[in-house]
This record gives C-alpha cells, structure tokens and sequence, in this order.
C-alpha cells in the first residue's frame, strides 16, 4: 500500500521545501516576539493619548460674540476636527469635541438641561465637565483648553 | 523495540507537547493584543501596561522553550 502510494506521489522532500518541527517552533517563537512587540507599541501608544496635549493655538472668537447660555462650534486642532464652546449661564466657559464617544455623532448643546446631546442614540454629556450622563458613550468628551486673551477666546490644548 | 527507538518516540512527544504549548501561549498573546486594541477604540486604556508586560512574559517563556529545544 506504501510502496503503491509513494510510487504514484513520489515526494523529493529535499525538493519539496520541507519545513521541520524545529523550524516551526522557531517561527512560532519569532511571532510570538512580533505579538509582544506589538503590545509594548500598543502600550507605548496608549500613554501617549492620555494626559494634556499642547496645539498651535487658533482663536475662536471674541467672548462677547458667545452670549452666556449659548453655544459655538470650532475645528481644533484641525479645522475638521469638530468641538463646541459652550459659555455657561454663570459665565464660565468650557470646551469639548464634538465627536459623540460612541460613534463619533456630533453632539449639541441644549442650554435648558446644560447638557451636551447626541441624537443618534440619545447619549448626553455634562457641558461642565465632559462626563457621560445618559446613553451608551463609554467615556467623557475630550476637554478643549481655553484662555481668555484680552477678551479674545484662543484654544491652546486638548486634554483625554 | 530498542531503547533507542523508545526514547525517540518520548523525545518525539514531549516536542509535540512544547509545540503545543507555544501555541496556546501565542493564542493568549493574540487574545491580549485584541482585547487592549477593542479597549483603546473604546477609549480605555488601563490595560494596555500590564497586557504588554504579560505579552513580554509569554514570549520570554516562548524564547525559554525554544533555547531548551536548542540545546538537546
């Protein structure tokens, strides 16, 4: 049966590229290397998305141009990177992207509830602080660093 | 059968078994980079450090195994 066998599929395992269990480990062991790489680079990555990131400065807008209770969208640091200034009724001022958590849905401000709004699926932020009150976004808003220069409003940063 | 043959066919399993070894040890790590991937697209990245320094460790076991191979 063997001998029938081999002479109809005769193999030159010389010719044939054969690849010892020895030399699979090996590769095994060398993917093994690439995956842990991967994760210290993932880790490495991961760090420096947190913390306070400092932008070329734009400005968005004289602060008499945002009455207190309203809203005012801006790019930062691109222009296609949506954020909305928010002046509260108690005449702070606060900052955030616009770009739901979630799915990336722009949010609105709604000035009744002082609450930042996504409508695709009804997720909502703190217009304060960027936190999460309702939906299902599963991190606060990126904060926009904001300074008051002479009455005119520059941003100067991002904090994750 | 030879006692030569015997140990072979021992020799034989136990690289099966470390081969088999180095592959569930390199299923975790696949599993550990997605899981931290799927977290920082979430925005969550607590585990990033420790799922790296595990990684580290299972390839330093990996690295073990193939030197001990190596060697006999």
């Amino acid at each position: 049966m063997d001998k029938a066998l081999q002479d109809d599929f005769p193999i030159d395992w010389e010719q044939d590229g054969f690849v010892s269990r020895r030399e699979f480990f090996k590769f095994m062991t060398l993917a093994s290397g690439g995956l842990a790489i991967g994760s210290v680079g993932l880790a490495a990555w991961s760090s420096a998305l947190r913390g306070e990131r400092r932008f070329e400065p734009i400005r968005i807008a004289r602060l008499d141009e945002v009455p207190t209770g309203t809203a005012l969208g801006f790019g930062y640091p691109r222009p296609s990177d949506l954020c909305i200034l928010v002046h509260h009724k108690d005449g702070t001022l606060s900052a955030f992207s616009r770009r739901c958590t979630h799915l990336s849905c722009p949010v609105d401000y709604q000035a009744q509830t002082e609450r930042l709004f996504c409508p695709c699926h009804n997720g909502a932020f703190s217009s304060k602080d960027g936190s999460v009150l309702q939906g299902p976004p599963p991190a606060p808003l990126p904060r926009v660093l904001i300074e008051n220069r002479d009455g005119e409003l520059w941003a100067v940063g991002v904090v994750h | 059968m030879k006692p030569d043959a015997s140990r072979d066919r021992q020799r034989s399993s136990l690289f099966v078994a470390l081969l088999l070894f180095n592959l569930v040890l390199i299923l975790l790590q696949l599993w550990l980079f997605v899981s931290v991937l799927e977290g920082m697209l979430h925005g969550k990245t607590a585990m990033a450090l420790p799922a790296a320094l595990a990684s580290v460790g299972l390839c330093l076991v990996n690295v073990w195994m193939l030197r001990g191979l190596s060697r006999g």
